[in-house]
Formats: structure tokens, C-alpha cells, sequence
């Protein structure tokens, strides 16, 4: 494992502090990759916390050119990267941020074709695509390599971010085992709410690469903004998901 | 027998409230208490809580903070509280 530099140590001092995560998680997060599908409104607020808690690289998966209905919650995002790539500037907010961390972002979302290899250069996955094709496909990929998936979702005022790890927690196609027929690309939200889901989800991705705190393994933490209740649900797994369940036989 | 029925997201949004206290007759299946609760509300809240005489595969029935996975045949005590989790993602 790298070493902390001097420099990383000044940048993290404060989180070095923390109890039960100290200079030992700071260098398993230094020397730990995470992937990213889609660096929206959610996906932007969990990058950036990833970036600012010392990941040694991060890959981000998103297609598409920045629009202006993205800029009320995709904070990675920037005024002059209208009409450009968003992936321009995703690269560009987070190397000023801190230039010590790798990125490589990817200007597609995850399709058939690059699952299997993104998910194989990361430790850790984050999901926080819109599309249930995309999230399926994640799900199975990351099952398949065995690796912890945390995936977030929201709608309204209202978010959800399921730690899962495959053989021992639910995974998304135990709870969702087809395409939602109601589900719409398009929904109601405001970019602090989507930033609050985020958080939550970096937040138990930290904690299961490093070790420390309780992660909310097979329940599903559901967020509702306007009461501000977080309620912890157990989750169980479906006996004949055909995803997951050939690892519990 | 009384229940507390919590609404999430879509289906709150397409009932206009997301929780709703309702009596029913003790002994009957939360589907049927589900069935007849609906009918105070859209066809939209319908198409979303069912797929023909079931619960639809996707909708998430929480009972007492716990999934329950036989939704369509479980029975409740009195004041459990039920959360209907409508799927969501990411944008
Ligand atoms: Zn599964």
C-alpha cells in the first residue's frame, strides 16, 4: 500500500482524528479506486465527498452534454460547460479541488459494453443512474465480481441508499426483479435533498472500505426531506432472484 | 382492526398524502385490506400498487419497518403500520 505523502496528511488532518478511522483508513481510502455511474444530482455531491475524503482514484461514467435543467443539483458542473460534455467538467471542478487524486471519467454511461471492465478497476461501486437498466446491469456486474455496491436513488423529497454486498446482503434485483413500469426519467427534485442522499451513501461506502462505524448492511436507508425522518428498513433477499441467489445455495 | 398505511414517493404523490389510518375486518389478507383502500383513491394509485390481482413485482411492502416478501398473502396485526416503497433512482 502507498504511504500517506506530507502533503496528504496536512490535506486530511481533520478526518485523521476521527475515531476508528485514523491514518489506517486514510490509506486504504488513499490506495482504494471507486467507480461512479452518472455524476448527476446525485452521483456529483457523492464524487465530490469521495474526492474530499482522499480516494486515490475515481472513475466516473457519464454520456451526455451539460444542460441547464442539470445545474439546480449536478454540482460538479459548471456554468461554462453548457452544451460541452459533462465529463469536461466534472475533470475540470474536481482537479482544482485536489490534482493529487486520479480521475478518469468515462463520457458514456454504463452500457453492456464497459460494465464488466469499469467495475473490475474499482474497489467499490456507486450507483446513482437513473435508468433501472443501467442500475441492473451494475447490480449484476458487481455481483458477479464480487464487489460491495452502494447504490442511491431519490424522487421527490425523498432517497433511499442500500449497502450491498454480494453473498451476504440483498441485492437491487431482490428487491426490484424487473424494470418499474411507472418509473419516469424525468422527477421532482431539489439539489439539496439529492446532495443529502449522496452524503448518506459516500458516507456507508467510507465506512465498508475502512472498516470503522456500523454499515447499514442488508437494510435499506430510507431519507424523506420533508420531516427529516431517516427510517432503516430490513431488507431480505429474494430465494429465486436470478442475480444473486446461486451465492447463498 | 386499524392500520397505519405510509405512502412513498410516487404513490404518495399520486394519492395526495402519504400516510392514511384505515379500518378494516381482522382475519383479511393486506392485499385485500390494500384492495379496498385503493378504491378511495385514482385508478393511478391502483396502477401503481397492482399488477392484475396482485401486487405489482415492484412495489416494496414494509410491515412494522421489515420487508415482507409474501405481500400478497400476509396477515396484519392490529396497529401495524404498512409503507408501500414505490421505486426510485438516481438523475
Ligand atoms: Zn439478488
Amino acid at each position: 500500500m502507498q504511504p500517506l505523502s506530507e502533503e496528504d496528511k496536512a490535506i486530511y488532518e481533520w478526518q485523521l482524528s476521527v475515531p476508528g478511522f485514523g491514518e489506517k483508513g486514510q490509506t486504504i481510502l488513499r490506495n482504494s479506486t471507486a467507480l461512479v455511474s452518472r455524476c448527476g444530482g446525485l452521483g456529483g455531491p457523492l464524487t465530490f465527498q469521495l474526492a474530499a475524503a482522499g480516494f486515490g482514484k475515481l472513475i466516473i461514467a457519464h454520456g451526455g452534454n451539460l444542460k441547464h435543467s442539470d445545474l439546480n443539483r449536478q454540482i460538479l458542473m459548471r456554468y461554462d460547460g453548457l452544451g460541452k460534455p459533462r465529463t469536461e467538467s466534472i475533470e475540470q471542478t474536481l482537479k482544482q479541488f485536489n490534482p493529487n487524486i486520479e480521475v478518469e471519467t468515462v463520457n458514456s454511461n454504463i452500457n453492456e459494453e464497459n460494465a464488466e471492465e469499469l467495475v473490475r478497476k474499482a474497489d467499490i461501486v456507486f450507483d446513482a443512474a437513473p435508468l433501472f437498466q443501467e442500475r441492473f446491469l451494475m447490480n449484476q456486474e458487481a455481483v458477479k465480481q464480487n464487489k460491495p455496491l452502494i447504490d442511491a436513488a431519490m424522487y421527490n423529497m425523498e432517497g433511499q441508499v442500500i449497502p450491498i454486498i454480494p453473498g451476504k446482503t440483498p441485492c437491487l434485483n431482490c428487491l426490484y426483479p424487473e424494470i418499474p413500469p411507472h418509473w419516469k426519467r424525468q422527477f421532482p427534485v431539489i439539489g439539496a435533498l439529492s446532495a443529502l442522499v449522496a452524503n448518506v451513501a459516500a458516507l456507508e461506502g467510507i465506512k465498508h472500505l475502512t472498516g470503522f462505524g456500523t454499515v447499514q448492511y442488508g437494510k435499506m436507508i430510507y431519507l424523506n426531506g420533508l420531516d427529516m425522518s431517516m427510517t432503516k428498513i430490513k431488507i431480505e433477499r429474494a430465494k429465486d432472484c436470478k442475480v444473486c441467489s446461486h451465492l447463498f445455495d | 382492526m386499524k392500520t397505519t398505511f405510509i405512502f412513498t414517493s410516487q404513490l404518495a404523490a399520486a394519492a395526495g398524502c402519504d400516510k392514511i389510518c384505515f379500518e378494516s375486518e381482522a382475519g383479511e389478507t393486506l392485499l385485500k385490506i390494500t384492495r379496498a383502500l385503493a378504491k378511495n383513491y385514482k385508478a393511478k394509485v391502483n396502477d401503481i400498487l397492482f399488477s392484475d390481482d396482485k401486487f405489482s413485482p415492484t412495489i416494496m411492502v414494509v410491515v412494522n419497518g421489515n420487508q415482507v416478501l409474501d405481500k400478497n398473502d400476509v396477515l396484519l396485526n392490529e396497529d401495524s403500520e404498512v409503507m408501500f416503497i414505490t421505486p426510485m433512482a438516481g438523475g
